[in-house]
């Protein structure tokens, strides 16, 4: 029997074998698309095609995020630790499946969206 | 889009739908174990907090027989969050996270990117609130401090803890509810606009004489 991590994760016919973080990855690590942090929201875009097999993490991702959902609260509703989502995310991402919101610009913040922030909160 | 307009999860517990490309901000709260971080988290978010827990892999050396040998132990950190949609394109994101020194490697990751960090103390135990000071001061992340008066009223003057945190004048120090979500409003609005009156000076700083 081979290793889990040499194996196709596509090519497993019974999604309830999926289970455990890291082998859900299939051993991967996560680092074909940078820049996605705690708060980026994730957004599905379309669901997969009939030949695009998913596994059932990816599609349970695909489902909750039809309503943009930030990355960490993605892996607290589906109970995997972050670095889990954002290896799921990768396949998701490269096959135009999710969207992700543009990141925020480095270093200190831009003073009209401090302020949009601080009138939200008054309003709030 | 359409279909997030019909999935009745657009609702969950948020009245505004987000746009896909909303901007997203973060403000951290710290302060010392059971200081009340989780239920200020709680009185101003949409949702109860949510909690992740990161598996996170710390090189210690080991001090026994192997002596020198690096060894990977694996910690799991929970921190809490929650959310408050401002508008469709705006949502901002609150963090609690635990204050204990073991713990800073996750602050670096956390404070990237915030707009600033709430430091919660607790009158009976202020030195619970100095690391999580320190660390803020080091690195030159603006906070604030909210002081959670656990009775409902605070007899303490805020001068004196102002002056046994040895904080600058400049930093906010409010008495709070961490229970009453218009008190923590009011503690994060004393740090955004702390915020805002660091950029004003550090943009007088840098303009250029034209
Ligand atoms: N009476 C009173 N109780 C409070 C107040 N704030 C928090 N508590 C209680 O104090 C306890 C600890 O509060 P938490 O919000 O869990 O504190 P925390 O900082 O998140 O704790 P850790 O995450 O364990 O470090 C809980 O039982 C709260 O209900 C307050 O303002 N007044
Ligand atoms: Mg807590």
């Amino acid at each position: 029997m081979r290793h889990w991590s040499e194996e196709d994760p596509w090519e497993d016919e019974d999604p309830a074998l999926l289970v455990r973080p890291y082998t859900v990855t299939g051993g991967r690590t996560p680092t074909a698309h940078s820049g996605i942090e705690l708060i980026t929201l994730i957004s599905t875009v379309r669901p997969p095609t009939r030949d695009q097999r998913l596994q059932p993490e990816q599609n349970r991702l695909l489902a909750l995020c039809r309503t943009p959902t930030a990355l960490v609260e993605v892996a607290a509703l589906l109970d995997q630790p972050v670095a889990v989502i954002r290896v799921l995310l990768d396949d998701l991402l490269d096959n135009e499946l999710v969207s992700v919101s543009p990141p925020a610009a480095a270093g200190t913040p831009d003073a009209r969206f401090l302020q949009a922030v601080i009138d939200g909160i008054r309003r709030i | 889009m359409a279909f997030a307009e019909s999935d009745p999860r657009a609702s969950r517990s948020r009245a505004t739908t987000v746009a896909p490309n909303a901007a997203t901000a973060k403000i951290l709260v710290a302060g010392g174990f059971g200081v009340g971080k989780t239920t200020l988290v709680g009185a101003i978010s949409e949702t109860t907090p949510l909690r992740t827990e990161e598996l996170i892999t710390e090189a210690s050396v080991g001090i026994d027989s192997l002596a020198g040998v690096e060894q990977k132990t694996t910690t799991t950190v929970a921190m809490d969050f929650g959310r408050i949609t401002l508008s469709s394109a705006l949502v901002v994101y609150l963090f609690g996270a635990p204050g204990q020194d073991r713990f800073w490697f996750m602050w670096d990751d956390l404070s990237r990117g915030a707009l600033g960090a709430v430091v919660l103390a607790d009158t009976r135990r202020l030195e619970s609130c100095f690391p999580s000071v320190d660390f803020f001061e080091h690195r030159g992340i603006p906070f604030a401090v909210g002081v959670n008066c656990f009775n409902g009223v605070c007899e303490e003057d805020p001068e004196e803890i102002r002056t046994a945190l040895d904080l600058a004048p400049d930093i906010p120090l409010v008495l709070c509810d961490a229970r009453d979500r218009e008190s923590v409003k009011t503690v994060l609005l004393a740090l955004l606009e702390h915020v805002m009156r660091g950029l004003a000076v550090e943009a007088s700083g840098d303009r250029q004489p034209v």
